[in-house]
């Protein structure tokens, strides 16, 4: 797997548990930030919206399911 | 334009069941979408196999898929034998053609989640290249994405239409473009509605949708509501106008569907309500092959 790649899945795992996890948008955010991502994503996480934040946060509690 | 064709999004619960069935009898469902997944147990209800065959036998029987998650990075077992099942449900059966979701829905170690956008980089597009070429070889038909209603930031909802557009470039996929959903990132983030359909790759829409949603209060910000695409309220009236702005605007445009989540059309009035959208979406899609021509 490339390092970009890499990256994104590590993002993407990331978001999932930090949205799984809840709590205030500003603090998903910034626990999310913490992870020090690459330039890219950590651009896409200083511009999200809060509403959205917790939008996504409430559909990852709801929805996930763990693998079988 | 091609003479686009209006049908309904089939799930299989009772009430939607209700719902759809003066439709059926008077005739007017012209073509049929169905979740692709929920055939694949075999476990489908004993009213809907004579449906999909009715629909498959005519040519105008269409899949639209759930939970593979095109943009998942890691690809997992769980995802190649969601290409299995889908390799033996079009072989049992004929569809004309294969959408799925733009995001991703699982990680490692998640097996369901909810569709989640993801920032458009390089590594983004390549895994969704190789992914929709996985569902082009077992499909067989055309395969697609559609537009996801979520977006994370402004950039994030102005940029879809060009991250969709690189990622069905080299499958020449098409585009099923979900006006509800382009309606929730109009209010959002109150752009220009004409300005952001634009954004998207509409030379290469294959399929609409329509459906309905609901306006979230959040915590962060309580005095600007979120639209949600929660498909259990009737379709508002600015879909409709998108409808008919778009419709146009997509000359490959082969299906408009409407779409309706089963379990929330309990009430007559909700499922009078829904006959309703769909004779009011029939019309317009009627109305506009008739100026074409």
């Amino acid at each position: 797997m490339s390092d970009e790649r890499e990256e994104l899945a590590r993002y993407q795992a990331a978001l999932v548990a930090e949205l799984g996890a809840g709590g205030a948008s500003d603090e998903i955010v910034a626990r999310l930030r913490a992870c020090g991502f690459d330039a890219e994503i950590d651009r896409a996480l200083s511009e999200a919206d809060p509403r959205a934040i917790e939008i996504a946060s409430l559909l990852a509690r709801k929805w996930g399911r763990p693998a079988r | 334009m091609s003479s686009p064709r209006a049908g309904v999004s089939l799930l299989f619960e009772d009430d939607l069941r209700l719902a759809l069935l003066p439709l059926f009898q008077a005739g007017i469902v012209e073509v049929l979408e169905v979740s692709v997944d929920l055939t694949f147990d075999g476990q489908t209800p004993a009213w809907v196999t004579p449906l999909l065959d009715f629909y498959a036998e005519r040519g105008v029987l269409y899949a639209h898929g759930v939970h593979f998650s095109p943009l998942s990075a890691v690809f997992e077992e769980r995802q190649a034998k969601w290409l299995s099942d889908l390799r033996e449900a079009f072989s049992k059966r004929k569809y004309q053609h294969l959408s799925e979701h733009f995001g991703f829905m699982t990680v490692p170690g998640l097996g369901r989640g909810a569709p989640l956008p993801l920032p458009f980089t390089r590594a983004a597009v390549d895994v969704g290249r190789e992914n929709l070429e996985r569902l082009a070889d077992a499909a067989g038909t055309p395969v697609g994405l559609e537009n996801l209603a979520l977006a994370l930031s402004m950039r994030d909802a102005c940029e879809q239409g060009a991250f969709l557009d690189a990622l069905l470039e080299p499958t020449d996929g098409f585009l099923l473009l979900d006006l509800h959903n382009l309606h929730c990132q109009i209010h959002n983030f109150g752009l220009d509605p004409l300005q952001h359909l634009s954004r998207y790759p509409l030379s290469r829409v294959r399929e609409i949708h329509l459906s309905g949603g609901r306006l979230h209060a959040t915590h962060a910000e309580p005095g600007r509501p979120f639209r949600r695409d929660t498909h259990d309220e009737e379709v508002p009236d600015e879909v409709f106008a998108l409808l008919e702005l778009a419709m146009p605007l997509c000359p490959k445009l082969e299906i408009v569907i409407l779409e309706r989540l089963g379990g929330t059309l309990g009430l007559e009035t909700s499922r009078t309500r829904f006959g309703d959208d769909y004779a009011r979406m029939r019309d317009i899609v009627h109305a506009t092959r008739k100026v074409e021509s």
